[in-house]
């Protein structure tokens, strides 16, 4: 089962050098998202399990994330002291198709990794603080951290999916 | 942009919470993203060494050639050996296997198959088993299964950029 989020301990310090694997991380999230969905039906997707997130909802949050840290990524890089807060609770998607779902999840990723890859390498070590952990963070310690939120809801998505199936 | 290269990634497995289901599912989601990266790729382009470098196909190959290993650690951690297996780092496999004679599709459809036979296999893994650990015989240091793992989908990244590098030179 996955650890819950908020209890991960998380160590940052990554070289700059480790970019290059992170935003492919990050990339292969798309796809990866797409094949766990594809052939289910909609009522399953957006079927909330003792009132947890449904599937449309852990990708819908996936999708706000990025949203934030994009944000974020301009705000490590223009030297803000703290970082602009994370979102908490998603919008409702059930009512969604799970392609648009899909779509604003794929669209806001691309945006994040196009943002990555025009830093400036001199700006790549500029860090400001998680305002929850209380961490200094660089972009490419953002970009880990949101590999691993990745896939943690993978793992949320793939028990979701185990537990209906089982009933 | 300049990436680290493998043989100098430096790997902390100090970290002590279970981590082990997000590794499983990373683990799980190489061929699919090996697979959409490679979905139009030209077999000129797939077989194209660049610099005497291992082409796209050769790189494929190189994975599906160290399941066996992958797996032969986890066993050697099973069964409480000291060390484990070492790795052959002239990759004579992978230089003498002729993956350039296959397709990209056989490539593709092979490593899915061995890969869902380790994920099959690693799953069922007990706690305890996840915690259990030999010594990594380059890198001299302990590594748990789930130490093992995590090393094992860090590579996979390793040759999916690679990879894209490869195809990103060969476009420009």
């Amino acid at each position: 089962m996955a650890l819950p989020w908020f209890e991960r301990n998380l160590k940052f310090g990554y070289p700059k050098e480790m970019l290059p694997f992170l935003l492919e991380r990050l990339e292969g999230t798309i796809i990866r998202i797409d094949q766990k969905v594809k052939g289910v039906s909609d009522k399953t997707l957006s079927v909330r399990l003792n009132e947890k997130w449904s599937i449309k909802e852990n990708i819908g949050h996936l999708a706000e994330v990025d949203e934030i840290a994009n944000k974020r990524i301009d705000e490590m890089v223009n030297g803000t002291a703290v970082m602009s807060p994370a979102v908490f609770e998603p919008q409702d998607y059930s009512t969604w198709p799970i392609g648009k779902v899909l779509q604003l999840f794929s669209k806001n990723r691309a945006a994040n990794i196009k943002k990555y890859n025009a830093i400036k390498e001199e700006d790549l070590l500029k860090s400001s603080m998680h305002p929850r952990l209380k961490v200094m963070m660089t972009p490419i310690d953002l970009a880990w951290f949101d590999a691993e939120h990745d896939d943690h809801h993978l793992v949320k998505i793939n028990e979701i999916l185990a537990q209906l199936s089982a009933k | 942009m300049k990436r680290t290269k493998w043989f100098d990634r430096k790997f902390d497995f100090g970290f002590t919470q279970n981590i082990f289901p997000s590794v499983i599912e990373r683990l799980r989601g190489t061929p699919v993203r090996l697979e959409e990266k490679l979905k139009n790729i030209s077999n000129d382009l797939a077989n194209a060494k660049l610099n005497g470098d291992w082409s796209v196909k050769e790189n494929i190959g190189h994975l599906i050639d160290l399941e066996p290993l992958w797996m032969g650690r986890l066993e050697d951690i099973l069964n409480e050996k000291t060390d484990l297996r070492p790795a052959d780092l002239t990759n004579a496999k992978t230089n003498e296997a002729n993956h350039n004679d296959r397709s990209v599709k056989q490539l593709l459809d092979e490593f899915r198959s061995v890969r869902a036979m380790t994920t099959k296999k690693i799953e069922l893994l007990s706690v305890e088993q996840i915690y259990m650990s030999a010594l990594h015989p380059r890198l001299k240091t302990p590594m748990r299964t789930m130490d093992h793992f995590l090393f094992v989908a860090e590579h996979d990244d390793h040759h999916l950029v690679t990879i894209h590098n490869l195809i990103q030179t060969q476009h420009s």
